[in-house]
Parts: C-alpha cells; sequence; structure tokens
C-alpha cells in the first residue's frame, strides 16, 4: 500500500479510484466472479466448442463438425431411450412432488404446537436431498430382502420381487424418492399461504362457502405465482437427476432407469466421448430452454399478480 | 475513511491469498532439493489402502529416508474419471496402478513411461518372475506396467451344501458344461438353494472364456472388430445361464442386479451355494461368508483351456514423471521384497515372484493359501492371455450388459441379442481403424 502512495501524481488517481463507489464492491464480489468464469461461463464456453470435436480427454481434440450431432440423433437408440426415460421421470415427478407438497404446506399452515416440529421433520428428507447415504438407503429398502417387502408381509402380501432389480418398477421406485424429497417446494408454498390476506377468507365465509371453494377460488388462484416458481425450478431439476440413478440402479435394470445425465456421464468418463457428452449437454440445455419459455409464455394466461390487477 | 478502511481489507485479505500459495510453492520447490516427493495412485478396499500405505512407510524405514510419497487412493469407480482428468492435465501421478482393461489405451496415448531399460539395468529385478507375467504387462515388446499379483477366473462354491446333495466338484476342472449343469440341478432338487447367474454383466468372464475354448479370441488383436463372427458362440454363452435360470434353479437378475457388493452378494449370504469370481475376490467372499468355500476350475470344453493368467493390476510409471528412476525402486520393492509383501499379504493377488511366494505361503491366512493353489492348478490348465482391451472395450462391455440383462429379462431371445451384439460391437471397434 505504501509504495503506491509515495509517488505525488499517482496519489490523486488513486484516491479517485479507491474511494470510487464501485470498485469497494468489486473487489469483494472478486471471489465470486472468478468462480463465476473460471467454473460455469469457460467451461460452458469450451463445451459448445467440444461438442463439435471427437475428444478422449488423453489425446487433443479434433474437430469433426455437426458429426456428434448427427450420431446422437440418427444412430444412437440409448440417446433416444435415455430422452424418454428421463421425460416420463419429469412428468410423472414433478406434478406428484408439487401436489404433495401443496397439500402438506395446507396442512402444516393449520397453527397447533407441534407444527414447528413437523415442518422440521418434513424438511429433514430435502435437506439430505441427493445425497448417497439416503440413496444407499433407499436401495436396501426395495431389494427382495428389504424392508418394504416385510411391510407388505405383514399385510399378508407375499411378494419377493426385487423392486429397484425389476424392469417395470425400478423407475417407480427413483420416484417415489424424489416426490419423498418434497420439503424445499412445501416451504415456499408454507410463505406463499402466509401471503394470503385473511380478510378474503373472512368474506368468503360470510358469503357461506366451504373450505373446498375456498380453497379452489381464493387459495388456488393466489398461489399461481408460487406454482409457478416452484413447477420451473423443480423441472430443470428433475431433468438434471443424476445421483439417485447413478447409485440406488446405475441406469439399470436393462436401461429401464438410465437419465439423460447418466448416460451423458457415461459417454464422458466411462467411454471417453468427452465431444459427444458436451453435444448431449447442449441438447439438454436446449431442451430445458425450450420448455421454461414455454411455460413462462403460458404464464400469462393461468399466473395471477395481484399488483397487475390492481393498475 | 470506512470505505478506504474496506477496501483496505479486501486487499489486505486478497494479498494474503496470494501470499500463502505463494510460500506454499516456494516451500516445495526448496524441500524437492533435499527430497523427492513421490505420488503413487491407486484403488481397492480399505485393508488394501491399509496395507499399502504400511508398506510405503516400511520403504522409508529400510531402503530410502529421502522419498516421501504421496498417496492417492479411492474406490474402483472413481479412480478412472480421475485419473483421466489428471491425464487431460498432464498431472499424473508418478506410480500409477493400472488395469488390463485399460492398459493399452494409455500406452496408445503415450501417457505410460517405457520400463523395460530399468528391467535391463536391475532397478526393477525380474529373475523370479515368470514369463507370462512379464509380457502380460508389455505392448509392442514394451515393458509399459509390472504386474502386481497373478488372477484367474474361478468358480467359488459351498463345499458342504456339495456334500449335501452328494455331488462332487472336479476342482481341477475335468466337468463339462453339461455337467455343469446337471450338478446345479442336481443341487437343488435336493436343498432348494440355487446357483448364481455365472458372471453376466461383462463379455470379459462368460463369453471371453467360452470364445478362447473355441480357438477364438474376445477382440481381434488390433482392436478393430471382435475376433470372431460366430452368433452361436453368443447364444451358447448366453444359454449356459438362461436354460438354468428358467428351470428356477438360479437366483434371478433382478434380486442379482440389488446387490453391489461382496458383503450384500447372495453367495455370500448363503442364498446361493456355487458362483463365478475373479480368484483374488475370493479373500474378501470367504472372510464375509465366514464359512469355508472352495475354488474350482471352471467347465473344459472345445479346443483349448479358456482360462488364462490375468495381472489383477500392474504398476505403471507415467511418462510425465520427474523421478522414474525412483519410482521403479518402488515398484522393485513391491515385487521383491519378501517383507513389504508380509505386510500386502496378496491382497492384490498372488505374488508374481517364486521367491515372494515361498516366503510368505505360511505367513497367509488359509483363503490366501486357497487361492496360491488354485492359481497353480490355472497354470497347468491355461492359454496365453489376448492383448490388453482396444479403445471401445468399455463400450463394448456395457452393450453386452445390456443386451444380456435383455435376454435374462425375457425381453429378446438369445438368437436377436447375439445377432445386435455382434454387428453392433463391430460397428463400435471400427472407430479403431486409421
Amino acid at each position: 500500500m505504501s509504495k503506491i502512495t509515495y509517488k505525488e501524481p499517482l496519489k490523486s488517481r488513486v484516491d479517485r479510484i479507491i474511494n470510487s463507489e464501485n470498485i469497494a464492491g468489486y473487489v469483494f464480489i472478486l471471489p465470486w466472479l472468478v468462480g463465476f468464469f473460471v467454473f460455469t461461463l469457460i467451461p460452458i464456453v469450451a463445451t459448445f466448442y467440444l461438442s463439435f470435436t471427437q475428444y478422449d480427454l488423453l489425446s487433443p481434440p479434433k474437430f469433426v463438425g455437426l458429426r456428434n450431432y448427427i450420431q446422437m440423433f440418427k444412430e444412437d437408440p440409448l440417446f433416444w431411450k435415455s430422452m424418454s426415460v428421463t421425460f416420463f421421470y419429469v412428468f410423472v415427478t414433478v406434478p406428484l412432488k408439487l401436489a404433495f407438497a401443496l397439500l402438506l404446506a395446507l396442512w402444516l399452515s393449520y397453527k397447533s404446537k407441534l407444527t414447528p416440529f413437523y415442518r422440521a421433520i418434513y424438511y429433514v428428507p430435502s435437506m439430505m436431498g441427493g445425497s448417497v447415504a439416503v440413496a444407499v438407503l433407499w436401495q436396501r429398502l426395495f431389494t427382495s430382502d428389504g424392508v418394504i417387502n416385510s411391510i407388505l408381509k405383514l399385510f399378508g402380501i407375499n411378494s419377493n420381487i426385487s423392486w429397484i432389480g425389476n424392469p417395470k418398477t425400478a423407475i417407480w421406485t427413483l420416484i417415489l424418492l424424489a416426490v419423498w424429497q418434497f420439503g424445499s417446494p412445501m416451504l415456499i408454498f408454507l410463505a406463499g399461504l402466509k401471503q394470503i390476506p385473511e380478510s378474503y377468507y373472512e368474506a368468503a365465509i360470510i358469503d357461506g362457502a366451504n373450505s373446498w371453494q375456498k380453497f379452489i377460488k381464493i387459495t388456488l388462484p393466489m398461489l399461481t405465482p408460487i406454482i409457478f416458481f416452484n413447477l420451473i425450478m423443480q423441472m430443470i431439476g428433475s431433468f438434471m437427476t443424476f445421483t439417485q440413478g447413478f447409485i440406488i440402479t446405475n441406469g439399470g435394470p436393462v436401461n429401464s432407469t438410465l437419465f439423460y445425465a447418466i448416460y451423458l456421464y457415461r459417454r464422458a468418463f466411462q467411454f471417453y466421448d468427452m465431444g459427444y457428452s458436451c453435444a448431449m449437454s447442449w441438447v439438454m440445455l436446449i431442451i430445458i430452454g425450450i420448455l421454461t419459455a414455454f411455460i413462462f409464455k403460458s404464464s400469462t394466461f393461468w399466473v395471477y399478480y395481484e399488483s397487475k390487477e390492481g393498475e | 475513511m470506512k470505505k478506504f478502511l474496506s477496501i483496505l481489507f479486501a486487499v489486505l485479505f486478497l494479498l494474503s491469498c496470494v501470499l500463502t500459495t505463494q510460500i506454499k510453492t516456494s516451500q516445495t520447490a526448496l524441500g524437492s532439493s533435499q527430497s523427492i516427493k513421490l505420488r503413487i495412485a491407486w484403488w481397492g478396499s480399505q485393508t488394501r489402502h491399509d496395507r499399502t500405505q504400511k508398506v510405503l512407510e516400511l520403504y522409508r524405514a529400510k531402503v530410502n529416508r529421502k522419498v516421501s510419497f504421496v498417496p492417492e487412493f479411492g474406490s474402483w469407480s472413481g479412480y478412472w474419471d480421475k485419473l483421466t482428468t489428471q491425464a487431460a492435465a498432464k498431472n499424473l501421478p508418478d506410480i500409477i496402478q493400472m488395469d488390463y482393461m485399460y492398459l493399452a489405451q494409455y500406452v496408445q496415448k503415450g501417457l505410460l513411461a517405457d520400463l523395460t531399460p530399468y528391467t535391463k539395468n536391475g532397478v526393477i529385478n525380474l529373475k523370479d518372475v515368470s514369463e507370462a507375467s512379464v509380457k502380460s504387462g508389455s505392448i509392442n515388446g514394451k515393458i509399459y506396467a509390472i504386474s502386481l499379483g497373478t488372477n484367474s477366473l474361478a468358480i467359488a462354491y459351498d463345499p458342504a451344501i456339495a456334500k449335501k446333495a452328494g455331488v462332487k466338484i472336479p476342482e481341477d476342472g475335468n466337468w463339462t458344461w453339461n455337467d455343469y449343469k446337471e450338478i446345479i440341478k442336481k443341487v437343488y432338487q435336493k436343498t432348494k438353494i440355487r446357483a448364481d447367474l455365472a458372471l453376466t454383466s461383462d463379455p470379459k468372464f462368460l463369453l471371453e472364456y467360452y470364445v478362447r475354448q473355441q480357438g477364438k479370441s474376445l477382440y481381434k488383436s488390433d482392436g478393430t472388430g471382435l475376433g470372431f463372427n460366430q452368433e452361436k458362440f453368443v447364444i451358447d454363452a448366453f444359454n449356459v445361464n438362461l436354460e438354468l435360470l428358467k428351470s428356477g434353479y438360479t437366483a434371478r437378475p433382478d434380486e442379482i442386479s440389488a446387490t453391489s457388493t461382496i458383503e450384500d452378494s447372495l453367495f455370500v449370504k448363503g442364498k446361493t451355494w456355487i458362483t463365478w469370481t475373479w480368484s483374488n475376490m475370493f479373500v474378501a467372499m470367504a472372510n464375509a461368508a465366514k464359512r469355508p468355500l472352495a475354488l474350482a476350475l471352471p467347465p473344459k470344453g472345445g479346443k483349448r483351456p479358456g482360462l488364462y493368467l490375468k495381472p489383477s493390476q500392474f504398476f505403471s510409471v507415467a511418462a510425465t514423471s520427474k523421478y522414474k528412476n525412483e519410482a521403479a525402486k518402488v515398484i522393485n520393492f513391491f515385487t521383491n521384497s519378501v517383507e513389504a509383501n508380509k505386510i500386502l499379504l496378496a491382497e492384490r493377488g498372488v505374488p508374481i515372484s517364486s521367491k515372494v511366494r515361498e516366503g510368505i505361503k505360511n505367513a497367509v491366512e488359509p483363503a490366501v493359501r486357497q487361492t496360491f493353489d488354485y492359481i497353480a492348478l490355472v497354470e497347468k490348465n491355461c492359454s496365453p492371455i489376448d492383448p490388453p482391451d482396444p479403445p471401445g472395450g468399455t463400450e463394448v462391455g456395457q452393450l453386452f450388459k445390456d443386451l444380456y440383462d435383455q435376454v435374462l429379462y425375457g425381453q429378446i431371445k438369445p438368437e436377436v441379442a447375439a445377432k445386435m451384439f455382434i454387428q453392433r460391437a463391430n460397428q463400435i471397434l471400427m472407430r479403431n481403424k486409421k
């Protein structure tokens, strides 16, 4: 520091820079900026270039034009399989999870002494999120001699199905796991429910509305911005599901749980086909982009903002 | 003033970050003039991590105080991802545990050092090592990897149950595929205990064994295609399991696919009585099962023995290593020191040096001695190993697993799967044509 202030002509300039409004801000966000450029922006750009190359990680990338994309769409049955598995998973999981989260949020919005306790309890699964421990636990629950079959036995159902080993049921165990982790959308719903003015309900009660009518006519419309937000976040998250499928079933049995992200990972790190998997990640980015744009466009028809109405 | 202070702190903070890293680097630069830091990477179980680190300590104490080690270890699944990334960044560890499956690829990319000079000048002593073991780590006449132990495909079974059912398994391998099926059938009928599906997940197991028995190899020697084009071979290999499965004599694929560790496997839990394995897994199996188990050679048939002696894993030296000579000395220690191997206790497979084998024979537990005897049996009943897997081998393996799964789950017929396998596998391997 002292070195800089020695030189007279520099002093005023340095002072000006140091005292400027922005510089302190920039210095403080520098760590984040570095992280963003080094770990996000540059890799994204690099991925785009690499998606046009053949790159096995060990030797330098070779430019091959659109070959990866053509191979993907024309010659690769697993690409389509992983795409259909992922779409199925997203379109089943997201509505189920949101419905479940909303249901519990409604229940937990009633005031009682135990409510804070329940809120914490229900949030725990989503805190553990995509953790390996939960995945391993899930694997144990659903094997042929797992807990689920023991419980079924209590009800007189003798089952020795291995739920995660059966191509018909494996994807459902993963869907169940995702729905079980409903905590974070639930919390957001709870916050949304608090925002709805009590007076609306009071007016409805005076008009003689029952609780179903209150829910349909007041709660749901008032919650649409929250639903909109949760829908987008959950959809994007579900498309990128990796950990659960990787650890519990590793894409099997018979590729019935081969999520897009798992296949992409396999291509990159097991088949040493980095160029191809970069191309795959760009396809996924575009798909998520289109779907998000679609939801945004459609939101004008079903999302209700109080502020707009007031203008 | 406040603003000035906040900027001052921010700058000081950044400076301190930069300074500490610089101090660190200058320390290592200083240190390297006196001592040598060797990075060494391996995969394996906790037992292996513990034993390997003890050997490295022994090396420091007995051989060279100046060498210090930076171990990088983990499990198989993460190991190769990490190593690939390190290779891409030209930052490979000095000593690398290498697998037969990846050896050719790494050599082809010029990532491994040629160890031939070190074996010639005696830094790595291979006097007591069989020609076959040395060859297994060589490509085009140059030695790129030193085997750490010998391994072979094997059948493990529960002798108590075989006895109960009144069947005798010829451990020297004098049985046919039909005998194999008959025995499994008989044991099931007498005891209601099933067999495991013979190793299904990888063509390196059952299919390769069968193909080799017919006098062919899994891959062409130049790696541009499969080494055979008979669909019949694939169908036969599929059918060994499929027939038994259909009659209910083996565990179902959905039960098996739900287990991932040795401790979890149906065989260890006593739900099946016979299984296929690699001989170096036998010790872990026997320890987990806590009951006496036995090893037998797989069924004979065809033109020649399908078995081969496989290096369980190697040590290689990175081409970028600055301390190749020091690294070679460490590898020599693992290969030839009886004292080191008394710590390792054949955890990596049967030691390749006959002197070491003799030296530790009385120190090892019974299950390890069983594998010693088994490997001795294989030595008399084997044919030479095929060249390492070509690039694309992993993808072919995945393809095989997918198709075999579909067959076992009853989704497609073996004939269809066989046809698809040969066609798609050749397509994948064609990319190796330059």
